[in-house]
Order: C-alpha cells, then sequence, then structure tokens
C-alpha cells in the first residue's frame, strides 16, 4: 500500500514539475481599468507612470496633448490617459473624462502658494463634474523628496479634502520618484476600490 | 550783437523776409518778457491774418536757411545722436545692446567655449542593449560614429543637458531672437509673461517646457529661425500651429522634435549621415528641421487636432529613426523649391493614403511607372 503511495507521490511530482516546466500556458486575463490621470504641469504625472512601467524617467518631455499608456500590475492593468497640465490644456481635460472609471490626481507638494492655489481648485472641479464625482480618486502628493514639500496633513486641510469628498472614494499619498514601494502600495488600494465598484456595478 | 542773434534765429525760423517784419511790429528779445507775452496772447483765428503767417506760405518755395545760430546747430548734433528708441519693457537691462539678435553660430560658440563640464557628467553617448538587442545591433545595426565626431555628440548631448539661466546674456538673447523672428515684432520683450504662451510654450516661462531636450530646443529653434530658408518654413508651420481648429502649441512641439533628434542621435540612427558629411551638428539641425517639416505636413494633410498629438509623435519617432535621409531628401528638395520662389509647400505634394509613404514621387527610384506622376 505504501508503494502505491510513493508511486502514486512521484508521479504527482512528475506531473507537477511537467508543468511547471512546459505548460506555463497563458496567465489568467488580468482585468483592465480606464482612468484618466490629471495635474498642473511639472507636478510629476510623466514621470511617476514612466517609473511604474519601468522606463526611465530621466528623459520625459512636456506632455502635449495626451497619451496613454498601460500600466501593468499583479492583479489588474491600468490603461492610463494622461493629460497635459498647462493652461491653455487644461480646458480640455473635461472632453476626456468620457469612460474613466477612476482618477488619479498628481499634485507638486513643494511648488509655490499660487500653484497650488490653482491645484486645489482644479481637484476642486474634478471632484465636482458629473463624470467623475463617484469615480474614486488617488489622490498624489508628490516630489516629497524636495525640502519644501508640504506633508500628509497640511494637503489634506489645505485641500479640504474631508469636507469635500465626503462619501466619495479617496486616497491621499506622499509619494517621489524614490520610493516606488509606496506608490505601488497606493495603487495596489486603488485597485481594490476599483473591484469593489465593479462588484457593485455587477450586483445591481 | 544780442538783439542780431535774436532776429537771426527767427529769420531761420519765419523765412527771410520774416525777420524785418517781425522787428518792425514786434521785437521778440527774449529779455523782454512783454513781447513775448504779447506774441502769446494772439488767438489763433487771427493768425491767418498774421503777417508773419502769410509770410510763410507766399515765401515756402523761396525758404532758405540764410543765417545758422550755433544754437541751432547744437540741438541739430544732438538730435542726430539720439539713438532709436527702444522702449523699457522692465526686463534685466544688460551691458551688451539687449536688442541686438543673435546667430546660431554666436551662440554655439558661446556653449563651445562655457564650461559645461558639470552637466557633461549626466550624458549618455549612447543606449546600452543587453541580451539579443545588443548582438543584433552589433551584427546589423548602423555603423559606428567615427572617432572624431564623438566629441561633436557629445556637446550636442551636454547643451541638452542645460537648462535655461535667465541671469545669462547670452540665453535671453536666444530667446528674444526667437521671439522676435517668429512675431516679426522689434521690440524686446520681457523674459517671463504671458507673450510666451502665444508663441507655443505652456506658460510664462520658457523654462519649465525644456524638460527633456534642454537648451539644445531653443538652439534648434533658433537654427530654424535665422537660416533664411527654413525661416519661412518656420513661419508657415507657425501660422498652422495658430490654426482654429487644427492648433498645436508650436515651441512645445519643437521641444519634442529635438527630443526626437536627441533620441536618434543617441540610438546611431544619425551616424551613418554624419559620417558621410563629417560633421554631426549640421546634420543633427537638418533632421530637426525635417522631421518638424514632415510633422507639419502630416498634420495639415491628414488634418489632425491636438487630441492626435501624441499618436502623430509616435509614428513621427518610429518614421525619423528609420529613414533619417528619407527625410533629410525632403528638407533638402523643399529649400530648393522656397528658394526658387515656388510658393506654399506643406499642402501642395500630391499625398497618397496614409498607408503609402507620403514622398513616394520625389524619391529618385527611376522607376517608370512613376513618371507619369511626378509633375
Amino acid at each position: 500500500m505504501s508503494d502505491l503511495r510513493i508511486t502514486e507521490a512521484f508521479l504527482y511530482m512528475d506531473y507537477l514539475c511537467f508543468r511547471a516546466l512546459c505548460c506555463k500556458g497563458p496567465p489568467p486575463a488580468r482585468p483592465e481599468y480606464d482612468l484618466v490621470c490629471i495635474g498642473l504641469t511639472g507636478s510629476g504625472k510623466t514621470s511617476l507612470l514612466s517609473k511604474l512601467c519601468s522606463e526611465s524617467p530621466e528623459n520625459v518631455v512636456s506632455t502635449t496633448g495626451f497619451s496613454i499608456k498601460a500600466v501593468p500590475f499583479q492583479n489588474a492593468i491600468l490603461n492610463v490617459k494622461e493629460l497635459g497640465g498647462a493652461d491653455n490644456i487644461r480646458k480640455y481635460w473635461s472632453r476626456y473624462y468620457q469612460g474613466s472609471q477612476g482618477v488619479i490626481f498628481v499634485l507638486d507638494s513643494a511648488s509655490s502658494e499660487d500653484d497650488l492655489e490653482t491645484a486645489r481648485n482644479e481637484l476642486h472641479s474634478a471632484l465636482q463634474h458629473p463624470q467623475l464625482c463617484t469615480l474614486p480618486f488617488l489622490i498624489l502628493a508628490n516630489h516629497q523628496d524636495k525640502p519644501a514639500a508640504r506633508s500628509v496633513q497640511e494637503i489634506k486641510k489645505y485641500f479640504e479634502l474631508e469636507p469635500l469628498a465626503r462619501g466619495k472614494r479617496w486616497i491621499l499619498q506622499p509619494c517621489s520618484l524614490d520610493d516606488m514601494d509606496a506608490l505601488k502600495d497606493s495603487f495596489s488600494q486603488l485597485i481594490n476600490l476599483l473591484e469593489e465598484k465593479d462588484h457593485e456595478a455587477l450586483r445591481m | 550783437m544780442n538783439e542780431k542773434s535774436c532776429l537771426s534765429k527767427h529769420a531761420l525760423l519765419f523765412g527771410k523776409d520774416g525777420g524785418e517784419r517781425m522787428s518792425a511790429g514786434y521785437s521778440p528779445s527774449y529779455d523782454n518778457d512783454k513781447s513775448v507775452l504779447a506774441f502769446r496772447g494772439i488767438p489763433i483765428s487771427e493768425l491767418k491774418n498774421h503777417g508773419i503767417l502769410q509770410a510763410l506760405t507766399t515765401e515756402a518755395n523761396e525758404w532758405e536757411p540764410r543765417v545758422v545760430s550755433t544754437e541751432v546747430v547744437r540741438a541739430q548734433e544732438e538730435w542726430e545722436a539720439v539713438d532709436t528708441i527702444q522702449p523699457e519693457t522692465g526686463s534685466q537691462a544688460n551691458s551688451e545692446q539687449p536688442g541686438q539678435l543673435i546667430s546660431f553660430s554666436e551662440a554655439l560658440q558661446y556653449f563651445q567655449t562655457v564650461d559645461l563640464s558639470s552637466f557633461k557628467k549626466r550624458i549618455q553617448p549612447t543606449i546600452r542593449r543587453t541580451g539579443l538587442a545588443a548582438l543584433r545591433h552589433y551584427l546589423f545595426g548602423p555603423p559606428k560614429l567615427h572617432q572624431g565626431l564623438r566629441e561633436e555628440r557629445d556637446l550636442v548631448l551636454t547643451i541638452a543637458q542645460c537648462g535655461l539661466d535667465s541671469q545669462d546674456p547670452v540665453h535671453g538673447r536666444v530667446l528674444q531672437t526667437i521671439y522676435k523672428k517668429l512675431t516679426g515684432s522689434k521690440f524686446d520683450c520681457a523674459l517671463h509673461g504671458d507673450h510666451w504662451e502665444d508663441l507655443g510654450f505652456q506658460g510664462a516661462n520658457p523654462a519649465t517646457d525644456l524638460r527633456g531636450a534642454g537648451f539644445l530646443a531653443l538652439l534648434h529653434l533658433l537654427y530654424l529661425v535665422m537660416d533664411s530658408k527654413t525661416l519661412l518654413m518656420a513661419q508657415e508651420i507657425f501660422r498652422l500651429s495658430r490654426h482654429h481648429i487644427q492648433q498645436f502649441p508650436f515651441c512645445l512641439m519643437s521641444v519634442n522634435i529635438t527630443h526626437i533628434a536627441i533620441q536618434a542621435l543617441r540610438e546611431e540612427c544619425l551616424s551613418r549621415e554624419c559620417n558621410r558629411q563629417q560633421k554631426v551638428i549640421p546634420v543633427v539641425n537638418s533632421f530637426y528641421a525635417a522631421t518638424f517639416l514632415h510633422l507639419a505636413h502630416v498634420w495639415r494633410t491628414q488634418r489632425k487636432t491636438i487630441s492626435d498629438s501624441s499618436f502623430v509623435l509616435k509614428d513621427l519617432e518610429v518614421l525619423a529613426k528609420k529613414s533619417p535621409r528619407r527625410l533629410l531628401k525632403t528638407l533638402e528638395l523643399y529649400l530648393a523649391r522656397v528658394s526658387k520662389g515656388q510658393a506654399s509647400l506643406l499642402g501642395a505634394q500630391k499625398c497618397c493614403g496614409p498607408e503609402a509613404p507620403p514622398f513616394k514621387d520625389l524619391t529618385f527610384t527611376g522607376k517608370s511607372d512613376l513618371q507619369p506622376h511626378s509633375s
């Protein structure tokens, strides 16, 4: 009897080896989500997304118009539509909101008071925009490595996130280009929020 | 003596006989205030009856400054010594002439002489390839750049690492030259301000848009506007960039194209051409101009708008790296036609559909079936 068990065990191990070596097969399809990434020019949108895609963020040019990047994660693929942040392009942002399932807002924590105010106004209009108001928001307080960077508490207070974003799902994450782990963590949280929303939609 | 000099002054002002008439009716001695007041008190309607004016109108043809006093001569000299007026616009006053246009070679010479060692450390002259890609590149890739040209290539890449320094007068002159040539303005503009958005920068400070291409982007723009043939092309593209539907930011697009040129140089796509011409900087400049021309052509003929910009730029990058020689040839032909005075060519070429290469007619393939197409 034990012989049978041993042969079974060996057969099973062979089978596992066989699977491991040859039958890698296509991975199960990861869900894809369409996101839109907004923020003022120079906040670091293109650099962050490039780094997440394992591209070098050093040769990044100012985004003209918009660009689309597919950012792969372990449990999902995010198709991020990244919009240029200059004054004359910001008025066109709302044209690209259609079909988004989530929003990434990047701000420069070390920018001047004026720029921070402009960023606040843009975030508020995005939070209140009819096509975006029900979507989860990931707010990245970038450039935390600079000495003039404001802390998370200050940003939360200045941007009035608690009163304004009440009832909505949002994540505020301090980040910088040096710290990719924290960034990936926040994206995992965002993906969880997106999955929840998906399940809700299915249930309904 | 005093009175005579006064009289002679007035002789100059009021005609050859006026002085005498004046002395007859009035005594415009500057010592005598009363007479001056009396002179001033005449209402304008009376002036037509005024003897002196009558004298002026009748004797206009015989006008001749008979006696020229020293004061007047001095005044004339002072007037001629005044330079053309340059309004103060609040920009930093430099000791060099701020209004003077700077040529491309002068700007380049400046960069060749200034110390760029801190930037030079950061450059990456070639792409590092690994594994199969490296083998493929070694066997089938383009030839390596000649030893003697590597210094020039490194200079180009170093300039691309430099940012815009608002304190440096040469940097300021480059910006002013670009502004003046594109807009046709004769006066200097401020180094910060909303007028940069007219040129297609993203905001009031052009320095923020130079990411990825550095000062090389401005040098390329300078090259484009200072060469008389490419200036016409630049102005045409600038007009296209301000089209009410197809608008795009001109300078920002130019920065993107400089970025493509830098990548092409790094990936050794331009090495063959550089080795052939034994130069690097003129080849990179021409490549930049050729790529910009192609962009403008595609933009106009395929009716692109700002929302298509990233796709257009991606396609442009692929094409430019794959066949730089074809682009350069097209630019040569275009400039040849411009110098002959033929009109705008951005839309005049027979554009085939987006599938076929747009400049098929222009390549010297010698195939007989192409001949009916060529005009």
